[in-house]
């Protein structure tokens, strides 16, 4: 009997004449007349084989490739040794929850080094795919390898995108002993969880600052293991990370703003009450397509949409974000909105450069470095710097509109959040008053982990 | 890649049916147009946000989701040049970092240092932006009629880009629809057709041709670009007197080819007259050829050799001044893979056309297996070298 990969699955080749249904995932394939089991399975299909003393040659062909490098010594912090050590003894398998700054890429890079095998660390964006590769260089003498940013070359330590992981799985999916997946919280969710599937490496590590729902969660825990450590940003500002006050602006809208709001609101009330009573488990996603089928139902997520961009960027908030631009005058400043309309609002008003989809990688990685040595200061974003971007260190955070709830906010918050001596940074959160933005304000707050607030 | 479930359009049997849009569609149309003609000025990200929302008339949403596409093709204005709103965007921030003043006065310094007014800096600052771009006036020809026609365009090379085998017969005027096919460099075979079974037709061009083309979902690379020359090749069918489109669809992954028939009868905008010259490298060549090899008279477009059926069209027929028995003719392929180029010779070899040279682009290579051995054919990347093509053809000269 021989155990082979194929195109991102294991196939076991010449089975013995008995039923193998004992072992996990494996299916009878009539194809190709083989029994196959997807790829992640890989270390269970083996065990059970073992367990059951049958011989079977292994030609997955994990240690294939160039010779590894070797590492030099990282130094950790303590909460950085637990969260390595809980790894370790969670078989070397699952997620670890830390937030943004709390150095989840040093953690990774020890477990990388203690491992000692070969490893694919899979990032979302070329942008993080830069940040890896440096940060690795700095660690590791061998060659690197990487896939993405138009480069395709495989070595023992390989770093890449996950769209190019997710096409080139595979073909390398046997190549490595260790996964490392960087912002696993996209992953769970769906066809992208494939690139996981196809991999043969038994020791996998997540690394996230915000967890997903629970139903993706258990998809991931398949695909990585399961949480074995978190901490949240209240666990570690203060000490690690900088210390920060979130400030809750409760604003108004005028007399015209109400009047729309009221109505884009209602109309849109109405189809959600219909809705729920005819689907009272709905989900998002299903309101919608119901609603697409009438005229009358896009004419309330018209309603619903005209709502939301309105308290995006009300008067009122307008007002705010030039009073606290003006009074923070010298200190950096990231502004956060719900989307790029308002973005660009507030880059032609306030003449601060916009962070958005529309710009140039180029363009925004020379604003980075302005902002970083102080020649701006301020940058306005929708999504660009949520995450996947080295922002540099900023001390006041204004969050104008958010369109992703929690995960977006601890992401941003995160921002603020690399430590530096006296330093307090300030996050204000501008929220419109008697609308739905309150409770959802209220609802991304506690991601943060009770943090004391300041009205 | 828009999914074909989300086209206006169904399956019966293995025949794709398009819903065209018609007369009846004119009424929403012209609100779409009208619409589209208030938001002149406005950014594009306005006008996407309002076309989200319904519209005064009723309209189909499929329909609707292409005519929109095909408006947004034609709606972006051309970002202006100067000043360049990328280095506006740093000047203008940094100034504003530097310096406390009031929004009006750096705005002012800025358009002082390039000499150009405050408005025009105001404007340009974002314009070169996919969703900041403003929104150009409607076409002043641009009739929901129209729309109509270049959305049922839109609509059938959505479909196009999913062929694996596409089959054009074609009666009267012709000979552009296969310059066509030839410029674009499209992987195809020509061979004159059956007599037609119109009697008008065939008392005027008893036989046409036939175009037995690749589809991008056929090759392996360059699909998208190959997709969109395919295309375009519709438009120029629309100008013969009669042609007969079949094309064999994948609508999904796994799933049974679908047939997709289009005929004169269909509502397609037909496409403009052709260039004078199929393309750049041939504008090119011919240029070259008449400065560096005097003695070589270049006749652009020669008669079509035909044997046994098939017809070969060359591009060029290059014969010395002083011996016209030194003939050679030039073909200038476009994409192309090994097994095309393997048929192609065999063709030349069956029509005992041993003065032909093949010249093919690297850049619109669609395979990675390499070409037949001992081959004539030269390689060119954007130009093809003139000095090199004489050398092969006097290696070739008994």
């Amino acid at each position: 009997m021989r155990l082979l990969f194929d195109h991102g699955t294991l196939v076991l080749a010449d089975p013995p004449d008995l039923r193998l249904d004992f072992v996990p995932g494996l299916l009878w394939d009539p194809r190709v007349g083989l029994y196959r089991a997807p790829a992640f399975r890989y270390a269970e299909v083996l065990a059970a084989l073992q367990a059951r003393a049958l011989p079977c040659v292994d030609e997955v062909g994990a240690s294939q490739g160039s010779e590894l490098g070797a590492w030099r010594p990282l130094a950790l912090r303590p909460y950085q040794r637990a969260a390595l050590l809980s790894w370790d003894l969670a078989d070397q398998r699952g997620l670890l929850v830390m937030p943004t700054g709390s150095g989840k890429t040093r953690v990774a890079l020890s477990a990388i080094a203690a491992s000692g095998g070969r490893t694919l660390c899979l990032v979302p964006t070329r942008a993080l795919l830069q940040q890896w590769l440096a940060q690795l260089g700095a660690a590791y003498t061998g060659r690197l390898g990487c896939l993405g940013d138009g480069q395709r070359a495989v070595e023992a330590v390989t770093v890449s995108t996950f769209e190019s992981a997710y096409r080139l799985m595979p073909t390398i999916g046997n190549r490595f002993d260790l996964l490392v997946v960087d912002e696993a919280h996209h992953f769970g969710v769906g066809a992208r969880d494939e690139a996981l599937e196809m991999c043969t490496a038994p020791r996998r590590l997540g690394l996230t600052a915000t967890p997903p729902d629970a139903g993706a969660m258990h998809r991931l825990s398949q695909l990585l293991g399961d949480t074995c450590y978190q901490l949240g940003v209240a666990d570690l500002t203060g000490s690690y990370l900088a210390d920060f006050e979130l400030v809750v602006l409760p604003l108004g809208l005028n007399a015209a703003e109400r009047e729309r709001y009221e109505q884009d609101n209602r109309r849109f009330s109405e189809l959600n009450r219909r809705f729920r009573q005819l689907y009272p488990q709905g989900t998002w996603q299903e309101l919608v397509s119901v609603a697409s089928q009438s005229a009358e139902g896009r004419a309330a997520l018209a309603a619903w949409r005209r709502a939301r961009r309105l308290l995006g960027f009300t008067s009122a908030k307008a007002r705010a974000v030039a009073t606290l631009l003006a009074r923070h005058r010298g200190s950096r400043i990231l502004v956060f909105t719900a989307d790029n309309a308002a973005a660009y609002a507030i880059a032609r008003q306030h003449l601060i450069m916009p962070m958005t989809c529309d710009i140039s990688r180029a363009e925004r990685q020379r604003a980075l470095e302005c902002f970083r040595r102080g020649e701006l200061e301020a940058l306005v974003s929708a999504r660009v710097l949520n995450e996947g971007i080295d922002v540099p260190d900023a001390e006041v955070a204004i969050v104008v509109g958010s369109a992703l709830g929690e995960r977006e906010h601890v992401q941003r918050v995160g921002r603020l959040l690399r430590p530096a001596p006296g330093k307090r940074a300030v996050v204000y959160e501008l929220v419109t008053a008697a609308t739905s933005e309150v409770w959802r304000a209220a609802t991304r707050r506690r991601a943060l982990g009770g943090r004391r607030l300041s009205a | 890649m828009v999914a074909a479930s989300r086209l206006s359009s169904s399956v019966e049997g293995q025949r794709l049916v398009l819903h065209y849009l018609g007369p009846r569609d004119e009424p929403w149309l012209r609100a779409l147009l009208d619409v589209c003609a208030r938001f002149a000025g406005k950014t594009q990200v306005e006008l996407r946000e309002r076309l989200n929302e319904p519209l005064p008339t009723m309209a189909p949403r499929r329909k609707l989701r292409l005519a929109i596409q095909v408006l947004e093709r034609l709606l972006p204005e051309a970002p202006k040049r100067a000043p360049s709103p990328r280095e506006l965007r740093f000047r203008v921030f940094h100034a504003a970092a530097r310096s406390p003043a009031p929004r009006g006065e750096i705005l002012g310094r800025v358009a002082q240092d390039l000499r150009v007014e405050v408005e025009q800096v105001e404007d340009a600052l974002f314009a070169d932006l996919a969703s900041q771009r403003r929104v150009a006036p409607l076409p002043a020809d641009l009739s929901p009629a129209r729309l109509a026609l270049l959305a049922n365009q839109a609509l059938v090379l959505t479909f196009l880009k999913r062929a694996e085998r596409v089959r054009i017969r074609a009666w009267g005027n012709t000979r552009a629809l296969i310059r066509h096919a030839r410029m674009l460099g499209l992987i195809c075979l020509i061979r004159r057709t059956a007599e037609s079974e119109d009697a008008a037709l065939a008392a005027r061009e008893p036989r046409g041709v036939l175009l037995e083309i690749s589809g991008p979902f056929a090759l392996f690379r360059k699909t998208e670009v190959y997709g969109r020359s395919l295309s375009s090749l519709l438009p120029r069918a629309a100008r013969c007197q009669h042609f007969e489109l079949e094309a064999d669809c994948v609508l999904s992954s796994g799933a049974a080819l679908c047939t997709l028939l289009v005929s004169p009868s269909d509502p397609i905008y037909p496409a403009r007259e052709l260039p004078s010259y199929a393309s750049s490298v041939e504008a090119s060549f011919a240029r070259d050829i008449g400065r560096l090899a005097p003695d070589w008279l270049l006749v652009s477009e020669p008669p079509p050799v035909e044997r046994d059926g098939a017809l070969i069209f060359p591009d060029f027929e290059l014969h010395h001044r002083d011996d016209p028995a030194r003939r050679w003719l030039l073909e200038i392929i476009g994409f192309w893979t090994p097994e095309h180029l393997r048929e192609k010779l065999a063709t030349l070899e069956a029509a005992k056309l041993s003065r032909m040279i093949l010249c093919v682009d690297d850049a619109r290579r669609c395979s990675e297996a390499d070409l037949p051995a001992h081959a004539r054919v030269l390689r060119y990347k954007s130009r093809i070298d003139v000095a090199r093509l004489l050398q092969m053809i006097e290696a070739s000269m008994p």
